[in-house]
């Protein structure tokens, strides 16, 4: 018998342990004061609290606020707990509260933060931006709290070193629902290329402003030998470049159909880009390239690692004006080898550039007061934006003579990668390849580029989603063919406005037209 | 089982002392086996499943599920508006249908042979591992295997084209009909071959000894005893995999056949849910599907169920 009664006891013990965290998960719907921390992070949130704050009672009553935000877990696994208890010890003095950290990584983020949102858990800051986790459906979805009452009381010195311009990029039914992350909001695109296969082939580089011209550099590479892996444009173009190439401006994503063009009494109009005819040229010229055998027909395909982005042609936004001006793109040397970068057009900025990267409170928020205190001390706080980005002195990063910062041989946490998307990149250490001045001149860049006529205007997709996901199932089979020249223009093309047209398309640009008409009447 | 449970009480009430047969004493040691499993399926499977109001709702995060506004149908419009439904529904029961034929024959000869090799007991788990050691990798890696053999310069492009053949696999779409399914045998034939290998090994054996003696061959020994004891383990093996047939292995799509040009074969309900709805934020959009592919399961396995249930009153579910 007492085998029987060992085999009862251990079923039950898992019945009651599987149904507690069973049982705990469902209910958490509707109940958010449950506190979600007390499992994970406990580093340093106990000891080194009593001595840095001298009152031993109250780390205990602090509120914890749970700031959840992308990283690369790799980088920081090592040194988390030794940076988090710093960051803790900061919060603490500054504001009064313990901070818990979650990092995820990016490929799961944002499905992540719908179910812990859906769920109720406690989250007091996220990440949104226009590319992840993204900012217009949360808030017609009501995830984040309006920060309007809260900026100029709890963050007044980061909420007044933002322009209200930029503040007004946020603005959803007039109100600002995230905090902007400072960094260079001026998009520009350029050309670049790898200096050593220019140098070889002779290209003149500097003067090549159309891909027109680019296709010389083309040819010279295939004629020197090079097969169209090794030079042709990497991972392919997509709507999104052309976008920027053709200074279109997008709404309400990148890639769903419907960007603004001016007509002449300077009214922005909205089209669909795939219908346009710079679209269609590019197409054809694609198209021509990839018979001249310019194109690798594994362009959109290829798993295997590329050797470096900037080997290739490409074209994108720029992140660093000292880099333009000289026309090398250090930072994104690869081995011995150099980007040569030409940039065409101006630098430009538009509502979608400038929330490309930002924090908001949650509407499972706990403390919003506490938590627009932490988006002032992450954006005002040099110490702890450089702590957070860059971890710990002497362990992950010393600084040198000059006050610019060196990474240890292997530090052991270290996210400055997407340092954009942790705070204001302006207080930032300067790293010791970089100009000193880096910041200040990305600073001026913002500051004297042209802006869109309608910055601040936001596109609410709500009403339309069903067209918007079938059209953006029809771009996703088709565009990256057509734009790469892997599809045949003349028996493809039509198909695939037809599909579009069938999906909604229409519907979209109308939708887009009126609400911006309503913004342009409102504004002007 | 729960219509016996429920009798239970009836059996007490009456005064007999005697527990129900699914709780004798010999039956429990089983039962306590099976626990885990049906723990977990409640966990999983039935306490979730409140989630689909999510699939007829205006989802607000500040209101919660229950509050959020109701819609209908809404949510599904979508999918079935979309101009690619016929083609994605028609794929996705096209390579299932493919994935469970070829399969179930793959994995069965598999069986078969293996059940013949009684001679090397030894290298018996050496090639039991080697079968079922796919099954542990995942698709992400898969496909990286599967460049290196039919990628641009993989083994066996760069074989082709040595002999004179220009073929590219990923920008080809038909090819795929018959790729995705090797590959799904090359995953899975030695898990559901180890199943069909336990009943073989499981029938008594000197069935097959007598009918040697009396003259069967090989052949005939698979055919009329063989086989027909695996058919109740492939009449409940396939009615499952119909449940399914909806449902696409997302991984295998999405990682293998990672290219626009081959969705003309390749794209299933799946991967056209993610391509499509994927950064809207909508939980609502995929909870809808979710909810239909999973109707449309239910709806399958009841009718196959009742189908063999009527071609042989032993071969069903339940």
């Amino acid at each position: 018998m007492s085998k029987w009664t060992k085999v009862v006891v251990a079923a039950l013990l898992c019945i009651t342990l599987l149904c507690g965290c069973g049982s705990g998960g469902d209910t958490s719907g509707t109940d958010t004061s449950k506190d979600s921390t007390g499992t994970t992070q406990q580093t340093g949130e106990s000891q080194p609290a009593d001595t840095q704050t001298g009152d031993a009672a109250s780390s205990e009553e602090m509120p914890t606020l749970v700031y959840y935000t992308f990283a690369d877990r790799s980088k920081t696994q090592d040194g988390e707990e030794a940076v988090f208890a710093k960051l803790n010890e900061i919060t603490r003095e500054k504001i009064g509260c313990n901070l818990d950290v979650k990092f995820v990584e990016v490929a799961q983020f944002e499905q992540q933060m719908q179910n812990k949102l859906a769920s109720g858990e406690q989250i007091d800051l996220m990440y949104t931006s226009t590319w992840l986790n993204l900012y217009a459906p949360l808030v017609s979805r009501n995830a984040l709290l309006p920060l309007d009452d809260l900026l100029p009381v709890y963050a007044k010195e980061y909420y007044e070193s933002i322009p209200s311009d930029w503040w007004d990029c946020t603005r959803i039914n007039g109100k600002i629902y995230a905090a902007i992350n400072q960094q260079v909001f001026a998009r520009q695109p350029y050309f670049s290329y790898p200096s050593n296969i220019v140098e070889e082939v002779g290209f003149d580089w500097e003067n090549a402003t159309t891909y027109e011209d680019v296709e010389d550099y083309f040819k010279k590479c295939a004629d020197a030998g090079y097969t169209s892996d090794q030079y042709s444009m990497w991972g392919g173009i997509d709507g999104s470049t052309m976008n920027e190439y053709y200074e279109f401006q997008s709404l309400g994503g990148e890639k769903t159909p419907g960007v603004i063009r001016y007509e002449n009494d300077g009214k922005p109009v909205v089209f669909d880009q795939y219908e346009s005819e710079e679209f269609q040229s590019y197409y054809k010229f694609a198209r021509h390239l990839y018979e001249e055998g310019y194109v690798d027909p594994n362009v959109l395909t290829s798993t295997l690692e590329k050797p470096s982005l900037f080997r290739r042609a490409g074209a994108y936004q720029p992140y660093y004006v000292e880099s333009l001006e000289s026309g090398i793109f250090t930072q994104f040397a690869y081995e011995d080898v150099q980007a040569l970068v030409k940039p065409i057009g101006k630098p430009f900025i538009t509502t979608d550039s400038v929330i490309a990267t930002m924090i908001g409170v949650t509407v499972n928020s706990k403390y919003p007061e506490k938590a627009v205190e932490l988006i002032n001390l992450i954006n005002t706080d040099k110490e702890f934006y450089n702590t957070f980005v860059y971890g710990i002195e002497g362990v992950d990063y010393i600084l040198n003579d000059e006050g610019k910062l060196e990474k240890t041989e292997s530090p052991k946490y270290d996210i400055s990668v997407n340092a954009w998307a942790y705070g204001n990149v302006f207080n930032g250490y300067v790293l010791s390849t970089d100009n000193e001045n880096v910041w200040k001149e990305q600073d001026a860049m913002n500051k004297s580029a042209a802006c869109s006529d309608v910055m601040g205007f936001n596109c609410d997709l709500n009403g339309v989603q069903t067209e918007v996901a079938n059209c953006t199932a029809v771009i996703g089979e088709y565009e990256g063919p057509l734009m790469n020249g892997l599809l045949d223009f003349d028996s493809t093309y039509a198909e695939f406005i037809q599909k579009l047209k069938e999906a909604g398309v229409d519907t979209i640009i109308a939708e887009k037209q009126a609400q911006l008409d309503a913004f342009w009447e409102a504004n002007h | 089982m729960v219509a016996k449970a429920a009798k239970a009480p009836k059996a007490i009430e009456k005064g007999e002392r005697k527990r129900p047969k699914w709780m004798s004493k010999d039956n429990l040691q089983l039962m306590s086996l099976v626990l885990p499993a049906v723990i977990k399926v409640f966990l999983f499977s039935y306490l979730p499943m409140w989630g689909v109001i999510l699939a007829f709702e205006d989802f607000d995060f500040s209101l919660g599920p229950f509050k959020s506004k109701f819609v209908g149908f809404k949510n599904f419009e979508f999918f079935f508006k979309s101009n690619d439904a016929a083609r994605i529904l028609s794929n996705t029961m096209l390579m299932n249908f493919l994935f469970i034929v070829t399969g179930m024959v793959v994995s069965i000869a598999l069986a078969l042979l293996m059940y013949q090799v009684t001679s090397a007991r030894k290298s018996m788990k050496f090639y039991q591992t080697v079968m079922f050691f796919p099954f542990f990798i995942s698709w992400v890696v898969a496909a990286r295997l599967l460049e290196a053999l039919i990628g641009a310069n993989g083994m066996i492009t760069s074989t082709l084209s040595r002999m004179g053949i220009q073929y590219s696999f990923y920008n080809n779409a038909e090819i795929w009909r018959i790729i995705l399914p090797i590959c799904h045998i090359w995953k899975s034939a030695g898990y559901s071959c180890i199943i069909y290998y336990g009943v073989l090994v499981g029938t008594d054996a000197t069935l097959y000894d007598a009918a040697k003696i009396d003259g069967a061959s090989g052949f005939q020994i698979m055919t009329r005893l063989q086989i027909p004891f695996l058919t109740p383990m492939i009449v409940l093996n396939t009615l499952s995999a119909v449940s399914g047939i909806l449902r696409a292995d997302f991984g295998m799509f999405y990682f293998l056949a990672n290219s626009p040009l081959l969705l003309k074969t390749t794209d299933v309900i799946d991967t056209y849910v993610f391509r499509a709805i994927q950064g809207m934020g909508n939980l609502s959009m995929g909870a809808a599907v979710g909810l239909f592919q999973s109707a449309v399961g239910f709806v399958l396995i009841v009718v196959a169920n009742k189908l063999s249930r009527l071609y042989d009153p032993n071969y069903g579910l339940y």
